[in-house]
């Protein structure tokens, strides 16, 4: 009975503690908290994470071993260590193509970027979208730095330590980016949803025009929710909700990047000195995609016209 | 020989924590993130009683809320990892029940600490916990805490006896 009594008491006060760290996070504080835990967790992730990649690409090439003869385990072992040659080639060559699709983007873009790489990524059940990257305050990396990579914008630095540096990316439910649809240069804001695939597309005016297909690109406006350069990709219209006029008028978007295999991402450091207004976005394909309307291809591509013009 | 189980301990709660948020992810799954930390804090949980147990899910919570890239609402986790830990201490040592019963009662605590994080960040008001998403990271969560548990609950309860057999006190206090 005694012991149950203290086994209350521990559990309360533990409990009371950790309320007690919500409280105090909700009015503001803990940052600096999360900033000296880096300084430690940051080393011990680049660390882990430069063991496990290779150990992944080597689990990946082993194919199924446990054959009874020697002959064949001996060639089973030598199509292994070729299947993880080719693997890790592959490998290459996909971190050759990001790091050139982002030279391709910053380029076009005219911005000044430091290539990092994704080493740890928030668990989903803890329902925020972030991702630690290896680059940090000795990088020249700050908080709101834009996080893009090839395809277009990945998020925003939110808290940086020496050597890493937490990334909210564009899918988490507390991100809003300033857009503008690239054809008509309408504005509005992109809402995060915590949806890995789609985000909701607000207009400022109720009346604007907006078709699916349309592309959006940061409009360098401040939304509440950090500061983005202009023209950097987003995604493109997928569906359209409520009628024009309405007042919460809500496009649904997919963004360009596909945020559940990130990589190699770039962090900006010197904004672009003109705007580059669309320049960034990737060549827009010549026909409507004919998978998503299937036999009417020229209907298809007819629609979206009359509202961009 | 209580600071050697403090950092046995310790060391599965950072090794867990570290492997959840830099290994398992590049294996691409589909719904919630197999939750390493939740099973370890649970399967020490029930070779160490109660206490033991809520204090590992404080120093786990603590420590997943403050590592990159934590953000948002700190100590969440705390306050739900230390009742998973609690309750997985009140309901004791594997050899009571069986294997199946306890890998199965470690998938319904770590399905259920998602519900925690929701219903307690839902109570302090985070705008990021969408009620849409909690059924489908409950029900994913759930299969793959089944597979991890089946191997972690061993791997911990093995790990912990070694470094504190129940017999070697009393061998000790003979010689």
């Amino acid at each position: 009975m005694r012991d149950n009594r203290r086994t209350r008491t521990i559990l309360g006060l533990l409990l009371l503690t950790s309320l007690t760290l919500v409280v105090l996070s909700l009015k503001g504080g803990g940052d600096g908290a999360r900033t000296e835990a880096s300084g430690f967790f940051g080393p011990v992730q680049n660390a882990a994470s430069a063991i496990v990649r290779p150990v992944r690409d080597f689990l990946g090439s082993i194919g199924s071993l446990g054959s009874k003869d020697q002959q064949i385990s001996d060639l089973q072992a030598q199509v292994d260590s070729l299947q993880g040659q080719l693997n890790t080639t592959d490998y290459e060559r996909n971190r050759a193509k990001e790091l050139n699709d982002l030279l391709r983007l910053s380029g076009a873009g005219q911005y000044k970027t430091v290539p990092a790489q994704v080493i740890a990524f928030g668990p989903a059940q803890g329902f925020a979208w972030t991702v630690t990257i290896d680059v940090g305050t000795r990088d020249g990396i700050k908080i709101d730095s834009n996080v893009v990579n090839g395809q277009g914008l990945v998020g925003r630095v939110v808290s940086v330590g020496p050597t890493t540096a937490t990334v909210a990316l564009l899918i988490d439910a507390t991100s809003t980016v300033g857009a503008r649809i690239a054809s008509t240069l309408q504005v509005g804001f992109l809402n995060g949803t915590g949806d890995a695939t789609s985000v909701d597309l607000q207009l400022l005016e109720p009346f604007a025009p907006v078709a699916v297909g349309d592309r959006l690109v940061s409009s360098g406006v401040t939304g509440g929710g950090g500061v983005y350069f202009r023209g950097i990709p987003l995604g493109t219209v997928t569906e359209v909700q409520g009628t024009p006029g309405q007042l919460t008028r809500i496009a649904k978007v997919k963004p360009f990047v596909d945020f559940t295999t990130l990589d190699l991402v770039g962090v900006i450091v010197e904004p672009p000195r003109t705007d580059p207004v669309d320049a960034v976005l990737p060549p827009k394909p010549s026909a409507t995609p004919s998978g998503a309307t299937g036999a009417t291809g020229s209907a298809g591509s007819a629609t979206p016209k009359p509202s961009a013009s | 020989m209580a600071w050697l189980r403090a950092m046995l301990a310790l060391a599965l709660v950072v090794t867990a924590l570290l492997v959840e948020l830099t290994a398992i992810p590049l294996f691409h799954l589909p719904g919630a993130t197999p939750d390493i930390l939740a099973v370890t804090v649970i399967a020490l949980g029930f070779v160490g009683g109660p206490v033991r147990g809520a204090a590992t899910g404080f120093l786990a919570g603590v420590l997943l809320d403050l590592a990159p890239p934590s953000a948002g609402v700190l100590g969440l986790s705390a306050v739900v990892f230390v009742v998973a830990g609690y309750v997985a201490g009140t309901l004791g040592a594997e050899r009571d029940r069986g294997a199946f019963a306890t890998v199965g009662i470690t998938g319904l605590l770590a399905a259920a600490t998602t519900l925690g994080i929701a219903v307690v960040g839902g109570l302090v008001g985070d705008p990021r916990i969408s009620w849409d998403r909690v059924t489908g990271l409950m029900l994913t969560q759930l299969a793959y805490s089944l597979v991890v548990a089946a191997f972690v609950v061993p791997l911990v309860t093995v790990l912990w006896r070694r470094v504190d057999p129940p017999t070697s006190r009393y061998e000790l206090s003979r010689q």
